[in-house]
């Protein structure tokens, strides 16, 4: 209370006034030095969104050219580049697509592993989808990126008037436990081939059993004469009336037929 | 008398001082507040985006969009096995997917009086995002491909995207 009644008829100081002004300017400039960063990230949020937006129409432009097979089978070097959009000045999106594409296995990874380490392999699909990284930049600072990886599958293929290639069987001509092998491949009606088509074998086990390393996903089908062929004693002994060999190809639910060469049994 | 005239010196710079701080943080306080609306329309961009891309079939309009789609809640709604959605959807969806007692409609439009951008559901509308000048969806020659732009209402440069649709029809 004494001070109270002494400060009251003396006011303050120039030093305190210039000490007081000290500690406010000092807060102050915390207090605008927050608001600068704050308004910073902000900012910074604001590119971000604005390039992830970026990202999702490059995506969506790759995907509707990727729709198309003959652009998807392509060596990607259409979109393997630096883009610029005049709606985003700021921006430049570069992109990396990896031609070669990435295997799948069919049906899935989990059934598929058990095959793994097994001569026969598992069932690939090899190119069933390509990898395209997307990175976003609005300056020359690193940290300014965005960047997202997704995957274009192949677009769904349409099997009318597809024409299937068979080799094999080599040799055509096959003795007792000796073995021949067939490869197969199938294009749709503009030659363009079906990258990702699985085939299933059947073969005739009155003559053959199918060799330990025939790969699975049928591209590829070997087979061994282990059996001997016993002909009917009555009536009189004829050749077989069955092709030996079948082969199975399905896209899409569209059964592509398939007729393999028959095997001479001498 | 000198120890006045530098108080009100000083007085002075810290008036000067403080209404050029103010001044700024005014500023400030407007571009943080564009900045949040572009955000915020981004935002709602992603949204519509992410809805659009699984739609079965899309209606262009002047300022809205109108769209079907595979009913999200059918699961819990009609105790439906989860393999009857198959994700993606094949194109064309097949007939299990496309009847129309398993489709909604969505529809998203410009409330012009409002400056919002509202959505019907199921007969129910709400406001997606508030303080909207302008909305378009443009889509391209065979429906694959959708644009989307909205700006603010002082319709300054605002925030656009595409979209793919992969079920549409051409």
């Amino acid at each position: 209370m004494l001070f109270y009644w002494k400060m009251k008829d003396k006011g303050l100081s120039l030093t305190e006034v210039v000490i007081s002004l000290f500690l406010l300017s000092f807060v102050a400039l915390i207090v605008l030095s927050m608001t600068q960063t704050g308004f910073l990230h902000q900012k910074r949020n604001q590119e971000l969104a604005r390039a992830s937006l970026l990202a999702s129409k490059t995506i969506a432009e790759i995907r509707i050219w990727a729709h198309d097979v003959g652009n998807f089978q392509s060596d990607w070097s259409t979109y393997n580049t630096t883009l610029t959009y005049p709606e985003f000045p700021n921006h430049k999106v570069e992109v990396r697509a990896l031609a070669a594409g990435r295997p799948l296995q069919s049906p899935s990874n989990e059934l598929e592993s058990q095959w793994e380490g097994d001569p026969r392999g598992t069932r690939d699909l090899p190119r069933a989808v390509v990898p395209v990284e997307i990175t976003v930049k609005w300056s020359g600072n690193d940290r300014d990126t965005f960047r997202i990886l997704t995957y274009v599958a192949e677009p769904s293929r349409d099997v009318t008037g597809a024409t299937y290639s068979i080799t094999g069987p080599t040799p055509d001509s096959l003795g007792m436990n000796q073995s021949t092998r067939y490869a197969v491949s199938v294009n749709d009606a503009s030659g363009r081939p079906f990258q990702n088509l699985l085939f299933t074998w059947k073969a005739d086990n009155r003559y053959f059993t199918e060799a330990p390393d025939s790969p699975r996903n049928g591209r590829e089908f070997r087979i061994v004469r282990d059996k001997i062929v016993k002909p009917p004693t009555s009536p009189p002994p004829v050749p077989p009336s069955v092709s030996p060999v079948q082969c199975y190809a399905n896209f899409g639910g569209v059964n592509i037929p398939i007729i393999p060469k028959a095997v001479r049994l001498p | 008398m000198i120890e006045v005239l530098l108080s009100l010196i000083l007085v002075g710079i810290i008036l000067g001082l403080v209404a050029r701080g103010y001044q700024v943080l005014n500023q400030l306080s407007v571009v943080s507040y564009k900045m949040s609306q572009k955000l915020e329309l981004s935002s709602f961009l992603r949204r519509l985006g992410a809805e659009l891309s699984g739609a079965l079939t899309v209606t262009p309009g002047v300022d809205q969009v109108t769209f079907t789609k595979t009913d999200p809640t059918l699961n819990l709604e009609h105790d439906e096995a989860r393999d009857r959605l198959p994700w993606p959807l094949p194109e064309p969806p097949p007939a299990s997917v496309n009847l129309d007692a398993l489709n909604v409609t969505v529809r998203y439009f410009l409330d012009g009086t409002n400056k919002e951008i509202k959505r019907t559901y199921r007969g129910v509308t709400s406001t997606s995002v508030a303080n909207v000048g302008a909305f378009s969806v443009t889509f391209d020659q065979q429906n694959k491909l959708a644009t989307l732009s909205v700006k603010p209402d002082d319709n300054t440069s605002g925030a656009t995207t595409t979209v793919y649709l992969p079920v549409v029809r051409p």
